[in-house]
């Protein structure tokens, strides 16, 4: 089902490209709209919302001043993803003689999901999820926030971040042995209880 | 399918990514398997925590502000065109006016570019220097690319530590805490990267550095001389230039005062903007850098809208800097303080504070964090620098304790091993303690009435924030009172058992034939442990013995000293260790006889890099390396296990003036014949 519906829209935003490339400033509202969550998600994960909102506004005027340079080659989601990932890379590493940490405020964050702690399984808070997941490189973090909250396959995922599938694979099953190692403590503490 | 394999496909498995006979097999294994669906049950639990968090919505200004550039950017396409058709019009009037600019002005043309030049060859002739770390990283998949890193030092002292010590492993500032050993020879240096991303992302890394001589302005558009004006008695150029934000793209109107004299930016004037370095500005500022500072206090001050991890502080990316009277920073800093204590119990240093009477002829040079370990940052310095000499005092503020992984901190960082090497600078290290606070002052070069009344004023700041200042309890053996060569009491029977020999089968850079391989262990007296070529362990407290037959081989490797080489007036210190609670640093100072001088002196000088072993009583206590050839005759032992073993050295060398060659331990071994 989700993949129709990816079908679907790689099929509308081409469109939407194409109406685009002819002069229709519309079409440039309706592929901001239905990709800007996204986006500002990803960066906003990979390089903390301090510096999100800047790098928010460069990948889409990015976006908007290759657009029509666009080929088609892969979906056009696919390669807004790509333009924010680079973006984002560019930008930690110019950060890194600063401070090559990553501020995280839980509120900036976290989405407008419900906590994980509400659901029955989950042994910890959001803010702790959260904060584990600062401890995965840039790459990692990345491709758990594709891969979960924005429900992306491992080859979608390749081509944003430019990877074969196996390394993208390999990512995610570091980066969830990483979380899991740093949320076991927790795990452990409700299970004696 | 083993287990290991199972662990690698459970994403997959989890979002259905995975051909229908993979999964089927897992889904065997699984029901077979209780512990792979523990870990199926785990992985599950995490994923829908994942999901959970879902998409981080787009903040209201942020859509406000993109869709102004947007429509910025659209209306200038449309100019576009209308300026095209325009052009010849344009160029025309243009060229009309510059004729007539030229015709009719009687002012000077633009001169910033002399002011520039001139502003460079001052910063020249006052050492100003500005090092650029060119550092190409290569990344774990094959790629690399490379990065700048800038540095601006106006001590002229930093650089000749790279050149004075090629192979030295130096400890730099730079993003962050790194450690590196710079080759001299090629130009280049390898770096450890201390943050765990990077350790994940990077490879290897080569650092190029070149020097060049800086002017602290910078690359401003448009820059054009705007007048002089008179700051305290010195006539400065006025530039002004345009700085154009690197992401932002906008544009902010800047002005610098640059002292004639020295090439040094006297005053800085930030127009109204949206952003200039990444803060926001709303309305001009302006501060004068060389302001007298008596009244003054620097500080950093963190928004409380800063995060809280785990009772950490957040590292904002950049730091406000700023001058403000001392009653306002002073309330500042303490209701910072209060917040940071209130959340931060165990630690998570985000404010600093400067003495109140720095002198005003030192300039504010930098400020931020100078150490950052897994991300954290553990230390924030400021420095001061009195651009004439390039004299420096740094405060820094740190965690005594700032992270289990931190091992780069624990090192000493910047309290003057790097300001001083073997310069015999005078420097003075004052430590605050409260509760896992720390609080350091180093100076480097000063006079020293000068410096103990910026410690003093230090300590007045601190303790005007509730802090206590704990004075270095320094327990003198023999006491002062007593003269240095009176005998200690009643001599021991082994007198005179201390012995220095070379090393000359330990392995190091200067000498990688050696077939040993030699580790400290940490913790005063812990001794080393000295590795074979068979793989054989050799513990230097365990096994010293083995250690002198196997490693030293007195048979063949007479002492470079021996007692007869040491005067009679060593004294034992006992200090309280300035970075761990608690513990105690032992050392003694011997000094040797002209003839001992003169042998030690030639020997360092030949033995660069190699290491020099000092046994006591047939136990190696110390093996350091040697740096730098060590004139003057003077050295200080370490490795003692306590006061008790210090005194005894003590007493052992001081009696042995009129004694008779010393029977040591060591000399109860078969010597060659």
């Amino acid at each position: 089902m989700a993949k129709t519906e990816g079908v679907r829209e790689a099929g509308q935003d081409l469109d939407l490209v194409e109406r685009f490339r002819q002069g229709d400033r519309g079409a440039f509202d309706s592929l901001y709209e239905s990709h800007k969550d996204g986006i500002y998600s990803l960066i906003c994960r990979t390089v903390g919302p301090y510096s999100a909102d800047d790098a928010f506004q460069e990948v889409f005027i990015q976006i908007f001043r290759s657009a029509r340079r666009f080929r088609g080659d892969s979906s056009f989601g696919t390669w807004a993803y790509r333009i924010a990932f680079n973006v984002c890379r560019d930008l930690t590493r110019r950060n890194k003689r600063q401070v090559s940490t990553i501020d995280v405020d839980p509120d900036a964050i976290a989405g407008g999901a419900c906590d994980p702690a509400d659901q029955a399984n989950a042994c910890w808070t959001r803010s702790e999820l959260l904060e584990a997941l600062q401890s995965l490189t840039t790459d990692e973090r990345a491709a758990i926030e594709l891969h979960y909250m924005q429900s992306l396959s491992y080859r979608e995922i390749s081509g944003v971040l430019l990877c074969p599938d196996g390394t993208i694979k390999a990512r995610v099953h570091s980066a969830i042995t990483k979380l899991r190692l740093k949320l076991s403590h927790l795990v452990e503490e409700v299970d004696e209880r | 399918m083993n287990c290991s394999k199972i662990d690698l496909h459970l994403p997959g498995y989890l979002s259905h990514e995975l051909d229908p006979a993979t999964a089927e097999e897992i889904e065997r294994h699984i029901s077979g398997c209780s512990s792979c669906s523990a870990k199926l049950q785990a992985e599950r639990s995490l994923a829908e925590g994942l999901i959970a968090l879902g998409v981080c919505p787009v903040p209201q200004e942020t859509e406000r502000a993109l869709h102004e550039r947007l429509d910025g950017i659209r209306g200038t396409e449309r100019q576009g065109y209308r300026f095209l058709r325009a052009w010849a019009v344009a160029g025309a009037l243009v060229a009309m006016i510059m004729v007539a600019g030229l015709l009719f002005s009687r002012q000077e043309p633009v001169t910033a570019a002399e002011v520039l030049s001139h502003a460079r060859a001052a910063a020249n002739r006052y050492k100003s220097w500005h090092i650029v770390y060119r550092i190409r990283e290569h990344l774990r998949g094959g790629k690399s690319f490379v990065n700048s890193y800038e540095e601006w030092y106006r001590a002229p002292d930093m650089l000749t530590d790279y050149e004075k010590y090629p192979g030295q492993e130096l400890t730099l500032a730079v993003c962050g805490s790194v450690r590196m050993i710079y080759d001299s020879s090629q130009n280049t240096a390898r770096l450890w990267p201390m943050t765990k991303d990077e350790q994940h992302e990077i490879a290897t890394r080569k650092i190029t550095i070149s020097v060049e001589p800086k002017v602290d302005l910078p690359s401003l558009k448009n820059p054009h001389l705007a007048g002089t004006i008179v700051i305290r008695g010195k006539t400065c150029d006025v530039v002004e230039g345009t700085y154009v934000g690197w992401k932002s793209k906008m544009s902010t109107k800047i002005s610098y005062a640059v002292d004639r004299e020295t090439g040094l930016v006297m005053r800085r004037t930030i127009g109204s903007g949206p952003q200039v370095n990444g803060n926001m500005v709303r309305d001009t500022v302006s501060w004068e850098l060389d302001k007298p500072m008596a009244d003054s206090v620097f500080g950093i001050r963190i928004p409380k809208g800063a995060s809280v991890l785990k009772g950490k502080v957040g590292v904002p990316r950049s730091y406000p800097k700023m001058l403000l009277p001392a009653s306002r920073a002073q309330e500042m800093l303490r209701n910072d303080m209060e917040w940071i204590l209130e959340r931060c119990p165990n630690g998570g240093i985000r404010v600093f504070y400067a003495p109140a009477q720095v002198p005003e002829s030192y300039m504010f040079n930098w400020a931020g964090p100078s150490s950052v370990v897994d991300g954290r940052c553990t230390a924030v310095q400021v420095s001061y620098i009195k651009p004439s000499t390039g004299d420096t005092i740094v405060l820094e503020q740190r965690l005594s304790k700032p992270d289990e992984q931190g091992d780069a901190i624990t090192e000493g960082s910047f309290s003057g091993r790097i300001f001083t090497g073997t310069v015999p600078y005078r420097y003075a290290v004052l430590t605050w303690q409260k509760d896992k606070f720390y609080f350091t002052m180093t100076a480097s070069s000063l006079a020293t009435p000068e410096l103990i009344r910026v410690a003093e004023s230090l300590q007045l700041v601190v303790n005007r924030y509730g802090g206590s200042v704990q004075p270095r309890q320094t327990q003198t053996y023999p006491p002062a009172t007593e003269s240095a060569t009176v005998s200690g009491p009643k001599p021991v029977s082994h007198a005179g058992t201390l012995e220095f020999y070379y090393l000359k089968d330990i392995s190091t850079a200067s000498n990688p034939r050696g077939r040993w391989r030699m580790y400290s262990y940490p913790g005063a007296g812990a001794g080393y442990s000295f590795t074979g070529p068979t793989g054989k362990i050799i513990g230097s407290n365990a096994q010293p013995k083995q250690l002198l037959d196997e490693v030293v081989q007195p048979a063949k490797n007479k002492p470079i000293l021996t007692s007869r080489d040491i005067l009679a007036t060593a004294v034992a210190t006992a200090t309280p260790d300035q970075y761990t609670k608690g513990e105690t640093a032992v050392k003694v100072d011997v000094a040797l006889t002209p003839a001992g001088a003169k042998k030690l002196a030639e020997f360092t000088r030949t033995h660069t890099g190699e290491i020099l072993a000092i046994f006591y009583r047939g136990r190696l206590l110390m093996a350091p390396m040697i740096k730098d050839t060590i004139v003057g005759g003077k050295v200080a032992i370490t490795g003692l296990r306590d006061m008790r073993e210090a005194k005894g050295l003590v007493d052992a060398i001081n009696s042995d003036r009129t004694s008779k060659p010393p029977n040591s331990g060591i000399r109860q071994l078969p010597r060659s014949r």
